[in-house]
């Protein structure tokens, strides 16, 4: 499944919605409940899923779910 | 400025916020200028809100709506919101907000506890309010914003709806005791209070907003708030249109950027907003704010929390304005006690009483306190704003009133030149990004989680919250706590209360402390934390 899907998944659980369709250019305007609070909650589920560490001065940087599978993806290539 | 606001003992917050701004001669001018999270525009003249809210209590009248019923929005901020907030205000329901990510459990308390008869809310919120359905008997009207046709026989499409009401709409005489918006607000113990306002308060928003936040008809004004709090509803709605002021409302959320961006292309003239909001931005590179032109800008006043001196000077030195802090509660309507243009800032201070508002300071016996020395801060009952009850609760409601006094629930200080200087709570409850969070609603809802024995929830300082939640846990033997556990927990707190009530640290814990009676102790929990002295615990049971 590839980062996006995945993702995607992840996002359905945080925010118990079947219904989100994430795509590369989804912010956080996009999706229904997705806060400052909430996008804590984001970021642990993807540290615990994908097995990485998300610096406090790399989340702010995060525009969009581009930049997040982005820098998902580079971290999972410099981890192995 | 119109500074007669009731004519003919019209007290309607809805009629005076829209059809006496047309009869004073304000049709055509910008009521809201509304800004999409994606940056799209759209004016709405004082003609516009008068026919949209008109509409919508048009539509409340065909559907069966009765003065008295209470009524819900469950929406994220946005222009139908403000139409149908008025609109329910001119047929004299009783006006609810929710604030959009509730959870399930606290849709259901208020909803249930209030039992509304309808709410106002988007398609896909629906999952939610359908997660409670069976639950709420006397939920008989549902109005989707997103949609054209009717889904369901009581589940309505608004736009349907409002194509086939009329604009026009006479609102009836109200008088000042009727009661108009209702807010939850969360206790210590209990499910939250639901407090109810009257048509009234519109005196008090009208000259606070005038002579604290210093509007005049020629203003601009951007007020932060979601409409779901009581900030929103006061001087994001009342206030500033009961006086024919121009409000910028936008969809989107913190963005510094973005945020300084509509200050400046705007010009707006008086920004009123959280101190969490001031600093997040006191964070941000300051050479941000150097590329805005703020020339438009007169001051910026702040409300939810205390506000650090920190802030004030950095606001002063970066963006050269003043910030001038309020103090006020879901209780009170309205500011009660605030710094304001002309007062002299004392940083960290909430300022000095309002016109017509007289605090004290008392000790536990009811006697007033000497200057400098702690006490309850009360103030004196009968101001214009104040709440009529607590719905469905009246003895909660007698019990926050002692010998003519509203005991607000904050400690303070009144130092001799008559500021007030806040010094915490006398009870749990937690104020985190200005939102309060009961402490009792998160342990409730962190026992409904399978491997979880026992909870307590404590407030804990925070740099940019002012407080932050922190969750003790104490789980069932046969489970440990993991990282995945920590993500459960803190998602089901999320879905079933709201986002803002997530636990932003969850401590795993061998037994929560209790008395003997089996109260949690969550005084021993906070010292724990903050590893201070624990105090007396000869009620502790071991």
């Amino acid at each position: 499944m590839d980062t996006l899907s995945q993702l995607t998944t992840l996002f359905r659980e945080v925010f118990l919605d079947e219904s989100i369709i994430l795509t590369t250019s989804t912010t956080s305007s996009d999706v229904d409940g997705w806060d400052s609070f909430a996008y804590l909650n984001i970021l642990m589920a993807v540290e615990n899923h994908f097995g990485i560490s998300i610096s406090d001065t790399e989340a702010p940087h995060l525009r969009n779910i581009g930049d997040m599978i982005a820098l998902i993806e580079n971290k999972i290539s410099v981890e192995n | 400025m119109n500074d007669v606001i009731v004519n003919k003992s019209q007290y309607n917050i809805g009629h005076i916020c829209t059809t006496q701004q047309l009869e004073n001669g304000l049709a055509d001018k910008v009521a809201m200028r509304w800004i999409s999270a994606n940056d799209d525009r759209k004016d709405y003249t004082f003609a516009d809100l008068d026919n949209e809210s008109n509409r919508f209590a048009n539509v409340l009248q065909k559907l069966g709506a009765d003065a008295g019923d209470v009524f819900f929005t469950f929406l994220p901020k946005m222009p139908e919101q403000f139409f149908s907030i008025l609109g329910m205000l001119k047929m004299k329901l009783i006006t609810g907000t929710l604030f959009a990510n509730f959870g399930d459990d606290a849709l259901l308390d208020r909803l249930g506890d209030s039992k509304a008869k309808g709410i106002i809310t988007k398609k896909s919120f629906l999952k939610k309010i359908n997660r409670i359905r069976d639950q709420l008997p006397a939920l008989r009207w549902i109005i989707i914003v997103d949609g054209d046709d009717h889904i369901e026989d009581d589940i309505f499409s608004y736009s349907r709806l409002m194509s086939e009401a009329s604009a026009y709409f006479i609102t009836s005489p109200t008088s000042p005791d009727t009661p108009s918006v209702l807010h939850y607000t969360s206790g210590s113990t209990g499910k939250p209070k639901g407090v109810l306002h009257c048509h009234n308060s519109i005196l008090h928003q009208h000259a606070t907003t005038k002579n604290v936040l210093g509007l005049n008809i020629y203003d601009v004004f951007w007020c932060t708030a979601d409409q779901g709090w009581v900030t929103g509803t006061s001087y994001g709605i009342i206030g500033p249109w009961c006086q024919g002021v121009t409000q910028v409302h936008y969809g989107g959320g913190y963005d510094a950027e973005a945020w300084f961006r509509l200050l400046q292309d705007e010009k707006v003239t008086v920004w009123y907003t959280a101190p969490t909001a001031l600093r997040m931005l006191l964070r941000e590179d300051a050479t941000l704010f150097s590329s805005f032109d703020l020339s438009s800008l007169r001051h910026i006043c702040s409300v939810g929390e205390p506000l650090n001196p920190e802030v004030i000077t950095w606001a002063r030195r970066t963006l050269g304005k003043e910030i001038y802090d309020t103090w006020f509660q879901t209780e009170t309507g309205g500011i009660m006690i605030a710094n304001r243009p002309g007062l002299t800032i004392r940083p960290g201070s909430m300022g000095k009483p309002v016109e017509g508002i007289e605090p004290a300071i008392l000790a536990d016996d009811g006697a007033m306190v000497a200057d400098g020395e702690q006490g309850d801060l009360c103030v004196k009952a009968g101001w214009p704003s104040m709440f009529i009850t607590f719905i469905n609760n009246e003895q909660a409601y007698n019990s926050k009133f002692r010998d003519g006094w509203y005991y607000t629930g904050d400690t303070a200080i009144r130092d001799a030149d008559g500021y007030y200087w806040f010094m915490g709570r006398s009870d749990d409850i937690i104020n985190t990004g200005g939102h309060l969070v009961s402490p009792f609603e998160v342990e409730s809802a962190l026992l409904e989680i399978e491997e979880i024995a026992e909870s307590g929830v404590i407030a804990a300082p925070h740099e940019i919250l002012f407080e932050k939640v922190v969750a003790f846990v104490c789980l069932h033997q046969q489970f440990e706590f993991t990282k995945e556990l920590e993500l459960k927990i803190r998602l089901y707190v999320s879905n079933k209360v709201s986002s803002i009530a997530t636990p932003q640290e969850i401590i795993p814990i061998a037994a929560i402390p209790k008395n003997k009676s089996g109260k949690i102790m969550r005084r021993i929990l906070k010292a724990q934390y903050l590893g201070t002295e624990i105090g007396d615990i000869s009620t502790l049971e071991i």
